[in-house]
């Protein structure tokens, strides 16, 4: 088996780089280049060891919601894909629509008097290339 | 295999009743069961308890005083399908001989959690960046919009045809129909999900005896069993369609010899409006994207060509997490048995269960139960 410096991340810390730039933080296997989100020392694949990778600066947004609680103010969720890995996030930033283009921002998590620091994606008000406008109107 | 007979069933009605212990919970449907199956305490081999948010022991504490201890009593956990995943042990036993009879219980009391939700891992990364159930279905639900084209009208259609079959089951939880327009007035929860589109968790509990010879009556004999936790691929990987239902739907089908167009009835894990749609394409009974037009035809309906969720599923009956697999195989032993009353619009031979567990990050699904059901015919 392999060897890797990478150790398991717990919660959210060792998830991402706070920066500046923030960035998400994977590994990916050494012997079969398996991408992995979070990042292990070991590839969920073949076992081999891994090397940490940076993830791309910029992400699409998959899917979202917005989340009504009750008591707070509404809330917005989305998955963005990055490269190879489709990852969960808090939502800022723009209107989001499926295929808007997210980038990583630092933040913090948690309710009052518990808070961890923690990542969001900023939604970009630019489309990105090739960018094809939703049929359905961005969800029923 | 010998093969494993679903024997008995029994549940109380769902609710919210923090004022009744355990026991109070669990006992009626246990004794109930154990009658019906024709039994006593004493020929039970062996007690399997599903349950997710009980605490330690959940199966010892639950049949406390009923002189069902001394002999194996196991627990199973493993989220919404905890008490499925206990059926699916009571047969595999069952099937290779090891039990004759195995008395399987699913108890759940989230009124003493404290919340309306389902109690998730508060350690869980996607439970730290914000993730409740009921988000993790919309997310599905804008996805599943965007590919399919599908609506809000259609996606409320589940919830009225749920609640029509809930209000003829005295044993849901919710028995008042609901038209489309107040399921897309009621308070929305996640968008595009509103009130009415989510299952409400409560408190509940139901039993069943597996054994190795069907009782009295029509014999109910599981035709094929089959798991599966999802894929530990970082993420989910596709949110429109259920990559991990269909595997194991797939699985089930395989070993019974039976395809989804041998079924009469199902029930099946409809969370929320959006779990519904994508669990019929998933199960095989349509393609992926066709789900609103199967229920727009009236195919799923009480006297459709498959009949599902006839109990009001979780919508409707209520969604007592680790008692919903006991739930889902009593309402397809009484609709397999003609004993569904005014739910039962015509005879059925054939039926499916299937129960998914969420709520952890890092996998598709946390875990996916299907099984099927043969009525036997009399030789």
């Amino acid at each position: 088996m392999g060897s890797s410096e990478i150790t398991p991340p717990e919660g959210l810390a060792g998830r991402f780089d706070p920066g500046p730039p923030p960035r998400l933080l994977a590994s990916r296997c050494r012997s079969c280049g398996q991408v992995a989100f979070p990042a292990g020392p070991h590839c969920p694949r073949c076992w081999a060891g891994t090397e940490r990778l940076t993830l791309p600066a910029e992400g699409t947004l998959y899917t979202f919601t917005t989340i009504h609680d009750g008591g707070g103010p509404p809330r917005v969720l989305g998955y963005a894909d990055f490269g190879p890995v489709r990852v969960l996030a808090p939502l800022a930033g723009a209107p989001p629509r499926i295929g808007a283009r997210v980038t990583v921002t630092v933040t913090t998590l948690g309710p009052p008097g518990a808070r961890y620091p923690g990542y969001a994606f900023a939604v970009s008000r630019t489309r990105p290339a090739g960018y094809a406008p939703d049929p359905a109107g961005g969800g029923p | 295999m010998t093969g494993a007979y679903l024997r008995s069933a029994a549940l109380a009605r769902f609710g919210h009743t923090p004022e009744r212990s355990l026991q109070d919970l669990v006992h009626p449907p246990i004794m109930a069961a154990v009658r019906g199956a024709g039994l006593a305490a004493r020929d039970i081999d062996a007690v399997i308890g599903g349950s997710y948010a009980s605490g330690a022991l959940a199966a010892q504490r639950a049949i406390h005083g009923l002189g069902l201890s001394g002999r194996p009593v196991l627990n199973v956990e493993n989220a919404c399908a905890s008490s499925a995943a206990a059926a699916a042990l009571a047969a595999t036993l069952v099937g290779h001989g090891v039990h004759r009879h195995v008395l399987v219980l699913g108890v759940e009391q989230l009124s003493r959690t404290g919340s309306s939700l389902v109690p998730l891992n508060p350690d869980d990364p996607d439970v730290r960046l914000g993730l409740i159930m009921p988000a993790a279905y919309a997310m599905r639900a804008r996805r599943y919009a965007h590919e399919f084209g599908a609506t809000a009208a259609q996606l409320a259609a589940v919830s009225v045809k749920n609640h029509a079959n809930g209000a003829l089951n005295p044993l849901a939880r919710y028995r008042q129909p609901v038209t489309a327009e107040e399921v897309l007035a009621s308070r929305m929860i996640a968008d595009p999900l509103t009130l009415l589109q989510c299952c409400a968790g409560g408190d509940g509990a139901g039993a069943l005896v597996v054994s190795a010879e069907p009782g009295d009556g029509p014999a109910v004999r599981f035709a094929a069993s089959a798991e599966s936790a999802g894929r530990d691929r970082g993420g989910p990987a596709d949110m429109a369609r259920s990559v991990l239902t269909a595997e194991v739907s797939r699985r089930a089908y395989e070993q019974s010899g039976l395809g989804p167009d041998d079924l009469d009835v199902i029930e099946l894990h409809d969370a929320f409006t959006i779990a519904e749609l994508m669990y019929t394409e998933a199960l095989g009974l349509c393609g992926p994207g066709e789900g609103p037009a199967l229920l727009e035809r009236g195919d799923t309906a009480l006297g459709g060509r498959v009949a599902v969720n006839p109990s009001g599923g979780l919508l409707a009956r209520g969604h007592p997490v680790g008692a919903t697999g006991v739930a889902q195989l009593a309402e397809i032993f009484w609709q397999l048995r003609g004993e569904a009353g005014a739910r039962q619009s015509r005879p059925r031979r054939a039926g499916l269960t299937h129960t998914t567990g969420g709520g952890i990050a890092g996998y598709d699904h946390a875990a996916c139960v299907v099984h099927l059901l043969i009525r036997d015919q009399k030789g």
